[in-house]
């Protein structure tokens, strides 16, 4: 295996069935790091943020629950509420169809997903994911890997492999936070 | 093996018999019929106060106090961090593969492998944690009766040989040895309760709190693997389990 793979397979991947639509655009799109760190409230970047400050408060969470549970709970439904209305936010900007939903094959580090139209490698995409474990919305850049028939046919008559460019650490955490959570909700179905 | 333990027990005992053994012939302080009542006596009535089962047990839970073998929370922590980076990087069926020498953890990696929901495996995990502590808490009862009755029964030995004393007082030369013979008991029932019983319910109290906080850092661990959490602030949490000069020595390496 060469490098290159390797590096794509540095987290694991799962078959899942999300929301997802891209759109191709220029390499300095993708390389200005302006368009990366997107503004904390915008739609896409607020769960992510919201999880990463969740890491933080967990820290102190667990000190919290042996010495005051009572308190402890009562921040934890709090917290859930800011979290539902984070959802029903980010559920009121989405820009997905109805028909925006297809297979892809999703890590941490790349995507493959099922599309309509061939894409060379090297072009640049902006992609943007729901994740349905939380219902956050992930803008990510990234780079077309291969594009090849789509074998078992379908709406989608190709199979694009994308890896992602300067993804920003809180939307790689939840992407690699879904993975597990599909994982195990996979592994109780097949049994 | 918890080497405080043995140490203390045998110098504790090892200072009695020696300060006997210089003021003169310790056959003396041997009577095996004293010795019958003080431990006889303490363990027939241990057994009026609790179940036979409990009463079984507790001498294997005494054997915890000499044969700890408790893990470092900071060789826990480095093989928490390890697990969490393989399920992240690897998927969780890889943990299935993971060296992991703590019984507990490896119980909980598997609860994680088969796919149990988190809430599930936090509540089982708990639930053992709990029988764990309330098992103990019955050793730790009833080591704390014997150190109770110990004396109490020593004094009846006291009691016993002095009634037997008085009613021989026509002899006057066998007043001094039947005198000291009864008092031997209350010496047992000290010497039981003060260099054994009470010593171990506070060492089994300590083993049982390391053990406890060792199995919930292991219960943080399975927690924060199954929520894909980052190493670093999976180690960030798990920190907060080592005392402060630990956790400094961990910063410097």
């Amino acid at each position: 295996m060469n490098t290159e793979q390797q590096e794509r397979r540095r987290f694991f991947r799962i078959e899942d069935k999300v929301n997802l639509v891209y759109k191709v655009v220029d390499e300095n799109t993708v390389t200005a790091l302006s368009h990366v760190s997107d503004d904390l409230l915008s739609n896409c970047s607020l769960a992510a943020a919201l999880d990463a400050m969740s890491q933080e408060a967990r820290i102190i969470g667990a000190r919290l629950e042996k010495n005051q549970p009572e308190i402890f709970e009562y921040l934890k439904i709090i917290d859930t509420k800011i979290n539902l209305l984070a959802q029903a936010l980010t559920m009121q900007g989405n820009q997905f169809g109805e028909h925006d939903s297809r297979d892809v094959n999703i890590s941490a580090s790349g995507l493959a997903f099922a599309a309509d139209e061939e894409l060379q490698p090297g072009r640049f995409l902006e992609i943007r994911i729901m994740l349905t474990s939380c219902m956050a919305v992930i803008v990510a850049y990234g780079k077309v890997i291969y594009c090849q028939r789509n074998e078992e046919g379908g709406d989608y008559p190709y199979f694009v492999g994308v890896d992602y460019v300067n993804m920003k650490d809180d939307d790689r955490e939840l992407l690699i936070k879904h993975v597990v959570k599909k994982q195990m909700q996979q592994i109780r179905e097949s049994k | 093996m918890d080497i405080a333990s043995l140490v203390g027990f045998l110098l504790g005992i090892g200072i009695i018999v020696a300060a006997i053994a210089t003021g003169g012939d310790i056959m003396l302080f041997v009577n095996v019929p004293s010795l019958l009542i003080v431990l006889g006596g303490t363990f027939g009535v241990s057994l009026m106060r609790i179940p036979l089962s409990d009463f079984l047990r507790s001498f294997a839970i005494l054997g915890k106090t000499f044969m700890n073998k408790s893990e470092d929370p900071a060789s826990l922590i480095e093989d928490a961090v390890r697990l969490a980076d393989v399920a992240r990087k690897n998927g969780l069926l890889a943990l299935e593969s993971e060296e992991i020498s703590n019984d507990f953890m490896k119980k909980g990696v598997n609860l994680c492998v088969d796919g149990h929901d988190p809430a599930f495996v936090k509540k089982m995990l708990q639930q053992e944690i709990d029988l764990m502590v309330s098992r103990n808490e019955a050793g730790q009862n009833m080591w704390k009766g014997v150190g109770d009755l110990a004396p109490a029964m020593g004094m009846i030995g006291t009691l016993v040989g002095l009634v037997q004393m008085l009613a021989n007082m026509s002899d006057p030369a066998s007043i001094g040895p039947a005198m000291a013979v009864a008092l031997l008991t209350t010496l047992y029932g000290a010497i039981v309760a003060n260099c054994f019983a009470l010593p171990m319910v506070d060492k089994l109290a300590n083993v049982l709190s390391y053990e406890k906080t060792n199995r919930e850092l292991i219960l943080d661990t399975i927690s924060g693997i199954q929520e894909g959490m980052n190493p670093k602030v999976l180690e960030a949490l798990l920190n907060s389990y080592l005392s402060e000069k630990k956790r400094l020595n961990n910063e410097e390496e």
